[in-house]
């Protein structure tokens, strides 16, 4: 009984509806600000997206959306317009969540989510805070593994977010700047030792990985949910639905576990081994540097040009 | 796993719920539970260094035996000489080796880069390693009979909530408990769940909080100066109390969960009228400790007078040094032997009102903490330096917090001190208060919500005496 008007309040805290800047601003400090950039292209510059790049940091190095954008509009009457949504880390979850933000001030008519050798089976770390109460809530029915800790942790913002309300907390509010593509342009070329030695230990690694995934393992519970969500949402709003492989370096695994699955949601689109195998396309074994993002980009335009 | 977390809330129902319920029908099943829970606690940080606890509390509890089983005094000495080495040894190596490294070098203008090595600290070393140190001499002393029941003495070693950062437990008071089956006191657990609700108030809003002025100062001293670094020692002062404080609190209030009782460590130390007060009050299990094991067997107050001042001197030096191997805690602890030693040397009997001797108290030990958190000497008199450079105009150290929170915290900062001044000195009289369910549930909320309202949740802050 003594601890019920505690839970409530936690329970209040929980659902406060925190405003959508906040939320963003609260991530700040991650992935370079980049939260703020998506505030800024989904609320600020409305009716700015028709293809839409969605996924993990290989994303962000790896599609030069300016590039496109500028290449595919001298080839049609219409203009479209290209952005790269690419976010550090993994996590569907946020995938999922980002498609809805930006459907909210977009009319976007295709969406490209970026698939690895597996999917992953975690929830992405940014996923409590740009989620709403609800939707975090509703993860639980796609058996989210860090249901618990995303409560808390969203929790800690609305806290934050009250705190401010109530002169308890600063709250400093930074500019947003404004940002037309979200490409991450890195000329650095990698090691090509640490390469070769990348291969060397991956190998067998990812040989032995690839023969042994169980796609009905509880783990992948949570993926399918949301790539289902995924599926769902873009037919309601009549977008095509495409993944594209963005394997590492020496492309290993040809084509990724979930090839079938994908196919069924929409088009896969895999780039040739040539792309993968060149050294002077990477800044590490696992992004590319401007050199490969301009080839994987090029390739890509041949690809999804309307 | 430290006890502002969520795994340990969740780790804490759990060994809880077990405890009482499967493992509540023997004292044997009840210890074996908790050796467990011990053991995961520590192992949760490390797993490596959960062996080495191990090893060192296997040793302790043979060398106590072997103590036990003879009456040659030359036999009862070399096994507790060994047991001694062994333990100084382990704790030296992981604590202090390129401390002494480092300094033996500096003597000798020696690059000590080549000899220094990649140590990583054993949390709780120097806390676990003085619980069994006293164990084994209390037992040569004959002050206690060696355990017989090694999973008893391992339950007594591994008791998680004081594992790591204490009270230095003895023998007679901890180790009795776990000889007994404990069984569930509905007031003792609830008088357990105050205490941690304390604790928790004085971590998470008190402490964590003053950490945020402490560290912006003192990571960057040259940017503040008078009044701002004034604040920030304070603050420090406070911080320093409630973390530690708070820690004990919810280390005794989770013991008491478990039906055990451990020791006070922290008596309104700030109340203090004198400095010899005052290490009775601050950190006693610690002070005891050294007052016992260390100040008597250097010959105490036995051998004259200068004697005596240098043994002072000595075991405060000590004791700073046991808090970390660098020379700031070095002086913190001759500082405070220093002024121990004054004040027994020009003890003079005028009536000083009680207020002035606990303010100019207060003050010597808040000075005494620069030396304490500052990361060396230099910046320590840099710090006192710069704390006299005066000016009025603005405090930036302040801008950390809205005016709002500041006020909200210093209210809370005077409810929590004059709340534990009341329970000392008027203790009847808050008791009767706290009978009234209105009173105490109003109590209970107003901290929790003010836990909620104005706690550091953000990292989880770790506790401070978790680094010694």
């Amino acid at each position: 009984m003594f601890i019920i008007p505690v839970g409530i309040l936690f329970v209040i805290i929980f659902f406060v509806k925190t405003e959508r800047y906040f939320a963003y601003h609260y991530t700040k400090g991650d992935c370079d600000g980049r939260g703020l950039f998506f505030y800024n292209k989904i609320y600020k510059e409305k009716n700015s997206i028709d293809y839409i790049f969605i996924g993990s940091s290989k994303t962000m190095n790896g599609i030069n959306d300016s590039m496109m954008q500028r290449i595919i509009n001298t080839k049609i009457t219409t203009p479209i317009n290209i952005y790269n949504a690419g976010y550090c880390r993994y996590g569907r979850n946020l995938n999922f969540i980002f498609l809805k933000e930006f459907l909210k001030n977009h009319s976007i008519k295709k969406v490209f989510f970026e698939v690895l050798p597996d999917e992953a089976t975690n929830s992405h770390p940014m996923f409590p805070f740009i989620a709403t109460s609800d939707e975090i809530i509703s993860s639980a029915n796609g058996f989210n593994p860090s249901i618990f800790s995303d409560t808390y942790n969203h929790f800690l913002m609305n806290l934050k977010y009250e705190r401010c309300k109530f002169n308890l907390d600063y709250c400093d509010s930074i500019p947003v700047q404004q940002c037309k593509f979200g490409y991450n342009n890195i000329p650095q070329i990698a090691d090509s030792k640490s390469l070769a030695k990348f291969i060397e230990i991956k190998t067998i690694e990812w040989n032995h990985y690839n023969s042994t995934i169980d796609k009905t393992a509880p783990d992948y519970k949570f993926s399918n949910y949301y790539l289902n969500e995924i599926k769902t949402i873009c037919e309601k709003n009549n977008i095509e639905l495409n993944f594209i492989y963005l394997s590492s370096y020496g492309n290993i695994i040809k084509t990724p576990a979930w090839k079938e699955e994908y196919e069924k949601m929409g088009k896969l689109i895999i780039a040739p081994d040539s792309i993968f195998l060149r050294k002077m396309y990477w800044k590490d074994n696992s992004h590319f540097n401007s050199y490969g993002a301009d080839a994987f980009s090029k390739f890509l335009i041949t690809q999804i040009s309307p | 796993m430290i006890f502002n977390t969520i795994e340990f809330l969740i780790y804490l129902v759990v060994v809880f719920f077990l405890y009482w319920t499967i493992f509540s029908k023997s004292n044997l099943k009840q210890n074996i539970l908790l050796l467990f829970a011990g053991y995961f606690f520590y192992g949760w940080w490390s797993w490596k260094f959960l062996f080495l606890f191990i090893a060192t509390s296997v040793g302790d509890f043979y060398w106590a035996k072997l103590i036990n089983s003879t009456e040659d005094q030359k036999k009862r000495r070399l096994f507790l000489s060994l047991s001694i080495f062994v333990n100084l040894a382990v704790l030296g190596f992981f604590k202090y080796f390129n401390f002494f490294v480092a300094e033996f070098c500096a003597l000798f203008g020696i690059n000590s880069g080549n000899l220094a090595i990649n140590i990583v600290l054993p949390i709780g070393i120097s806390f676990y390693t003085f619980q069994a140190m006293a164990y084994v001499i209390d037992v040569y002393r004959r002050k206690t009979q060696a355990e017989t029941n090694i999973l008893t003495y391992l339950t007594f070693s591994s008791f998680f909530p004081q594992l790591l950062s204490g009270p230095i437990e003895r023998s007679n008071n901890l180790l009795e408990q776990f000889k007994t089956k404990r069984v569930f006191n509905y007031e003792f657990a609830v008088n357990g769940l105050e205490l941690m609700l304390m604790g928790f108030l004085k971590k998470v809003v008190l402490a964590d909080n003053f950490a945020i002025i402490v560290d912006k100062a003192f990571s960057f001293p040259d940017n503040y100066h008078g009044v701002d670094l004034i604040i920030a020692v304070l603050c420090f002062t406070f911080q320093i109390y409630f973390d530690f404080s708070g820690y004990t609190d919810i280390a005794r209030g989770i013991a008491k969960l478990f039906g055990v009782q451990l020791i006070k460590n922290f008596n309104n130390p700030y109340f203090s009228e004198n400095i010899s007060d005052f290490w009775k009050r601050w950190h006693i299990s610690l002070s005891s400790w050294f007052k016992d094991y260390f100040y008597i067997s250097i010959g105490g107050n036995k051998k004259g007078k200068f004697r005596t001042q240098i043994n002072l001197l000595l075991t405060f030096a000590v004791s700073g040094l046991w808090h970390g191997a660098n020379i700031t805690f070095v002086v913190w602890g001759l500082y405070h032997g220093l002024l121990s030693v004054i004040s027994r040397a020009f003890k003079v009997n005028i009536s000083t009102p009680k207020f002035l001797k606990i303010i100019f108290t207060f003050l010597l030990v808040m000075f005494g903490w620069i030396f304490f958190r500052a990361s060396n000497i230099n910046e320590a008199f840099k710090i006192i330096m710069r704390m006299f450079e005066f000016n009025l105009q603005s405090f930036p150290i302040l801008n950390s917090f809205p005016l709002t929170k500041i006020v909200f915290l210093i209210v809370t900062l005077f409810l929590v001190l004059g709340l534990e001044r009341f329970k000392e000195t008027k203790s009847e009289f808050i008791n009767s208060i706290f009978k009234s369910r209105l009173i105490k549930y109003s109590v209970y909320y107003g901290i929790l919500f003010s836990i909620i309202i104005l706690g550091v949740f953000d990292n989880a802050p770790n506790f401070i005496y978790f680094q010694f």
